[in-house]
C-alpha cells in the first residue's frame, strides 16, 4: 500500500461548466483509495501548532511514498507552482519519493526520448524544473483516459 | 477498434520493446533504437503507446545541455502481460501437434 500525496490546482482560469479540478483531484483520489492506497490531499489535512504552510508540506511529503501532480490544462496554477517550488526545494535537500505526473497531452510530450514542456510562459518554466528532478510522465487526453489511467498507476503502486 | 491486448501482439515493435526492456531496464532511446534495430519514427509510436497504457513507465532526466531524456523501463502491467503470455506461447507449444507447426512456430519467434 503507498501514500500518495495528491497535488494540483483547485479552480479553472476562466468559468468553465463541469467538475473544478479540486473535484477532479478528489475524484482522482477516490479512485486511488479503492486501491487501498492512502491518500493525501493538502486541503483535508489539520495544520500542527507552529506549524507554519512549508513545515506541512514537507511534513506531508515525508510520509508519502508516492507524488501524483494532476495537471490538467486551463487551470490556475498559482498555488501548485508553489508546491512545486517546494518540491524541488526538498528534492536538493533529500531523497524524494516517486513523482507521478497525471498530466493532459497538451501539456508535455517525449519525442524520441526528449522530454518535451509545450506549456507557455512560467508554466513552462516551472515544469522543466521539476523534471529535471525525475518525473513519470502519465499522459491522457478525455476525462475517462484520465480515470482509466490513475486506475492503472493505482495497480502499478502496488 | 482491436481489442488492446490484440493491438499490443499485433502492433510492430511493441511486443519487441517490452521483451527488451523486460531483459534490460531502464534504457534509453537510442539505446533501443540501436538494440532493436528499428526506425526511430516506429519506436517513437511504440514507445508512445506502451507508455501511455502503462505498460512501460518513463523517467526524466537531465542530459548535458538544456535538454531533458526520458529513461524506460517496464511496468509491472508490463512484466504482468508478459508473464501471461508466456504461459500462452508454452502452452500453445505443448499443443503444437494440434494447432499446427507453423503458427506456433511463429507465435514462439514473436517471442524471441
Amino acid at each position: 500500500m503507498a501514500t500518495v500525496f495528491l497535488l494540483g490546482p483547485s479552480e479553472w482560469i476562466g468559468t468553465q461548466t463541469g467538475p473544478s479540478p479540486r473535484e477532479k483531484r478528489r475524484e482522482l483520489a477516490g479512485i486511488l483509495r479503492n486501491h487501498r492506497h492512502r491518500v493525501i490531499l493538502m486541503e483535508d489535512e489539520l495544520d500542527r501548532q507552529g506549524e507554519d504552510m512549508v513545515g506541512k508540506f514537507d511534513r506531508l511529503l515525508r510520509s508519502s511514498t508516492d507524488v501524483v501532480l494532476y495537471w490538467p490544462t486551463k487551470a490556475k496554477m498559482s498555488t501548485t507552482y508553489t508546491e512545486m517550488v517546494l518540491l524541488r526545494k526538498a528534492g536538493e535537500e533529500g531523497p524524494l519519493p516517486h513523482l507521478w505526473f497525471l498530466h493532459h497531452e497538451n501539456v508535455a510530450t517525449i519525442e524520441r526520448g526528449v522530454f518535451k514542456v509545450h506549456e507557455p510562459g512560467a508554466r513552462s518554466r516551472y515544469l522543466t524544473s521539476l523534471a529535471l528532478l525525475g518525473i513519470r510522465p502519465i499522459p491522457w487526453r478525455t476525462t475517462d483516459d484520465l480515470r482509466e489511467r490513475t486506475a492503472l498507476l493505482a495497480a502499478e503502486l502496488g | 477498434m482491436k481489442a488492446e491486448f490484440v493491438e499490443l501482439i499485433g502492433k510492430e515493435h511493441t511486443l519487441r520493446v517490452l521483451f527488451a526492456l523486460r531483459a534490460t531496464s531502464p534504457q534509453r532511446f537510442g539505446e533501443l533504437e540501436r538494440a532493436l534495430d528499428v526506425n526511430p519514427a516506429q519506436l517513437d509510436r511504440a514507445l508512445k503507446w506502451l507508455q501511455e497504457r502503462l505498460y512501460i513507465l518513463a523517467t526524466t532526466m537531465p542530459k548535458q545541455g538544456r535538454s531533458i531524456v526520458a529513461m524506460y523501463e517496464i511496468g509491472q502491467r508490463g512484466a504482468a502481460f508478459l508473464d501471461a503470455f508466456d504461459s500462452f506461447v508454452q502452452g500453445a507449444d505443448k499443443r503444437r501437434d494440434v494447432l499446427g507447426e507453423k503458427p506456433v512456430r511463429e507465435l514462439i519467434t514473436l517471442a524471441e
